[in-house]
């Protein structure tokens, strides 16, 4: 590997580890910070909220995602950027009018999945109620 | 680039394209007569531009009488299928334009499967028709409980995935030794590598896919599954069209390696193993769907049979067998389609009596089965002799002797189902079936097919020689 | 102790790094019994497949690698296993004993081959290749030689999101839950 890239690779290192300190702190934080002991000496150490109202039910339901639709076209259309970015990148470096045909076809083949999506209600907003246990 | 070597192609793709509107309203009526319009379209233009010959799009893809010929029973597959299917009433009701759609796009897939002489357009067609056949499984009606069709879509998936990855592994191998996707320059360079322990494990991984295709032995699991979860008319497409286009893509990868004696072993032993484990547990099955299925794997060892010749001949013979096997399976599954009344699975024991209720149906069933058990003068008789034949000249010995004891095994479940079919008294149902005119008309072609594939093997194995000779 | 601070060590450590993210990541996506924390683990152990993309000169693969495979494949099995009944998800049994033991020789002796299979062969020089992968290249090539690919590669993707949109839609509808306003 060349230098520059070793050097963009350290970088890019450098700030995971910042992302990653910033995702990790709080939680160190929190630790260090929290008190201790009161909880437990009300006998409460295994609820959840320490706080307010007495929590009812478990943490663990199951969470209404109703739009797990749009995950499912989100992935179809994050590989097509895939294909898109190194295309783009070529765009106009041969023959301008032949790459436009046929990104035109391709983004119009994919237009039809929203086509589709937008005919049969997919954007549709409903809330899903759960009855919990 | 000349348009008519595309045209059947295209047609399809205008097909879908006007099915894929007809699904934004709903309207599973036109949506199916569109797919069957352009199914015979298909059909007719491949058929009639048999002798068309011309590579297209770099270099990637090429027309020539091998693909064309296989171009032709892939469409007069899915036009079969889509005729005897009826109004589908196996699929649910909502999704059933999606459905033609995605049968449009599984044929065009293959289609362009065997045309595809580029590593990354054979992965991506073949991609192109796996991931329709994968929908088509769960599309089945809950109207007879959810599970089952969503168990063979599972199973289906995820096997199949795993096999192209294991496939792409193995281009990957391919791509690095020879800098090159394109199935010429790869003939050019590959006899020269072929001594490279990775050039070896490459081509095994990329015909594993093909296997899978075609539920040979140690990728079969899938296959009793997806038979039984799927509705009748997704089997019946299942169980035949896409192993026309996996033996097509054997015999293409096979060819780019000279002979060796480990690869031959390897592949006389999965014949074996795939015909003894196939036949075996097809005889203690009661469902009539997991019993094809389990006979779909033992066919696939005698197709083996062929390749492993690694002679002209030999392909010849496997082109030859899966064109009978082809209308043999749509003969029956025919039958199953029409019994079914409302999409449901037909135990073995529910053919009983159908030579009452509908006499045509009952002499299919009972001469598809007669050819699927390789009884002369039949499709399927021919096709193993000559297999067998072949494979004796080639001087595999024991493997001939096993595969003779496995004709004879497979002999004994089919002709129950004729026994069941003709002797036993129907149980529950009397009322006799009715057979629309569509079906009556492909079974007549289908009957016909079965008897002169059998009768007349010289033409139609010149015609597979002449294409193979003009492909490779 | 200098060797380590200049870029190259530094550029070890971060090798060592990925790769270690890798196996822990598989460790934890194959051996933990909730699923949620086997995602986690999948994305850890895609991370550093990016990482070693990079390190093998393909800077465009390992970005396309975080965001299709960690950024889209990830949220979609985390929605897979939010829409799973929560209860289920706790049961499963382990393989133990011969059926372990069995998986761990196979897994084993594929591992061994395959590397053996790497190690013996005579493989080509890098500058021997067509190209040098760079994205433009890569345009270039899906533009031209693989035109037809790239075209069919779109009509793949439609055929995806439409089933996905038409199988999804009846779970919607048949699904436990209740749809009101």
């Amino acid at each position: 590997m060349d230098q520059k890239s070793l050097m963009d690779l350290l970088y890019v290192a450098a700030f995971f580890l910042g992302g990653l300190g910033f995702a990790l702190g709080p939680l160190i934080l929190a630790n260090i910070l929290a008190p201790r002991g009161t909880r437990s000496i009300s006998n409460k150490s295994k609820q959840f909220i320490e706080c307010g109202m007495e929590p009812i039910g478990d943490a663990w339901i199951r969470f209404g995602a109703v739009y797990y639709l749009y995950a499912l076209m989100f992935l179809a259309f994050d590989v097509d950027v895939l294909f898109l970015f190194p295309v783009a990148v070529a765009y106009n470096h041969g023959f301008a009018a032949y790459d436009f045909f046929e990104i035109l076809l391709f983004v119009g083949i994919l237009s039809l999945a929203i086509i589709y999506a937008w005919r049969k209600g997919v954007f549709e907003w409903n809330r899903r109620v759960y009855s919990r246990p | 680039m000349n348009i008519m070597l595309f045209a059947p192609e295209l047609f399809l793709l205008l097909g879908a394209l006007i099915v894929f509107l007809l699904s934004l309203s709903d309207d599973h009526n036109s949506a199916r007569n569109v797919a069957l319009a352009a199914g015979f379209g298909a059909l007719i233009l491949s058929a009639s531009g048999v002798n068309l010959s011309g590579m297209m799009f770099g270099g990637a893809y090429s027309v020539d009488l091998f693909s064309q010929l296989f171009k032709t029973m892939i469409t007069a597959g899915m036009t079969a299928v889509l005729i005897f299917g009826g109004r589908h009433q196996g699929i649910e009701k909502r999704v059933r334009p999606e459905y033609y759609l995605c049968l449009i796009l599984s044929t065009l897939g293959l289609m362009m499967l065997v045309s595809s002489v580029d590593l990354v357009a054979i992965f991506v067609s073949l991609e192109l028709s796996s991931f329709s056949l994968y929908l088509m499984l769960p599309m089945r009606s809950t109207e007879h409980g959810l599970r089952i069709q969503m168990e063979a879509g599972i199973k289906y998936m995820l096997f199949g995935v795993m096999a192209t990855g294991i496939m792409l592994f193995g281009m990957s191998y391919i791509f690095g030794l020879t800098g090159s996707t394109s199935l010429t320059a790869i003939t050019a360079k590959l006899p020269a590598l072929i001594h490279e322990p990775a050039a070896v494990v490459g081509i095994v991984m990329i015909l594993c896919v093909f296997m899978f295709k075609l539920a040979i032995f140690p990728f079969h699991f899938w296959v009793s599954d997806a038979y039984e979860g799927g509705a009748n008319e997704t089997t019946a497409f299942l169980a035949t069209v896409p192993k026309l286009a996996g033996v097509a893509m054997l015999i293409r990868i096979v060819n780019l390696i000279n002979p060796s004696e480990a690869i031959i072993n390897f592949m006389a032993i999965l014949a074996v193993c795939s015909m003894f484990y196939g036949n075996l547990c097809a005889l203690r099955q009661t469902d009539f769907k997991r019993m094809m299925g389990f006979s779909a794997v033992a066919h696939a060892g005698f197709v083996l049979l062929g390749i492993l010749t690694f002679k002209e001949a030999g392909y010849a013979t496997s082109i030859y067998y899966i064109l009978g096997y082809l209308v043999m399976n749509l003969a029956c599954f025919m039958v199953i389609c029409k019994v079914s009344k409302s999409g449901e699975n037909v135990p073995i024991a529910g053919l009983a009596g159908l030579y009452k209720r509908s006499p045509l149906l009952a002499f299919t069933m009972g001469l598809s089965m007669f050819a699927l058990a390789g009884i002369p003068p039949f499709a399927g008789f021919m096709g193993e002799f000559l297999l067998l034949a072949g494979a004796m000249q080639a001087g595999h010995l024991t493997v001939v002797i096993l595969g003779a004891l496995n004709a004879a095994i497979a002999i004994y479940y089919y002709l129950s189902v004729v026994k069941v079919t003709y002797c036993n008294e129907p149980e529950v149902d009397t009322e006799p079936i009715r057979v629309d005119i569509g079906t009556k008309a492909v079974s007549l072609v289908l009957i016909s097919a079965i008897i002169f594939i059998g009768i007349y093997p010289a033409a139609l194995l010149d015609m597979a020689s002449t294409a193979l000779r003009l492909a490779f | 102790m200098n060797q380590l601070l200049t870029a190259q060590g530094l550029g070890g450590v971060v090798f060592l790094a990925v790769s270690a993210a890798v196996v822990i990541g598989a460790l934890i996506a194959v051996n933990s019994k909730r699923l949620i924390r086997a995602v986690t683990g999948l994305c850890l152990c895609l991370i550093g497949v990016a990482g070693l993309y990079y390190f093998l000169n393909s800077p465009f693969l390992a970005l396309m690698e975080i965001l299709i495979y960690v950024g889209a494949v990830g949220v979609s099995i985390a929605f897979a296993v939010m829409l799973a009944e929560p209860r289920q998800e706790e049961k499963g049994t382990r393989a133990t004993g011969l059926g372990a033991l069995f998986g761990f020789i196979g897994g084993a002796l594929l591992t061994w081959g395959l590397i053996k299979a790497g190690l013996s062969t005579h493989w080509q020089r890098a500058a021997e290749k067509i190209n040098d992968g760079s994205m433009l290249q890569l345009g270039k090539s899906l533009l031209t030689t693989y035109g037809m690919v790239f075209e069919l590669i779109s009509l793949v993707l439609l055929i995806a999101i439409i089933g996905s949109l038409a199988l999804g839609k009846r779970g919607r509808s048949n699904g436990p839950g209740k749809i009101s306003g």
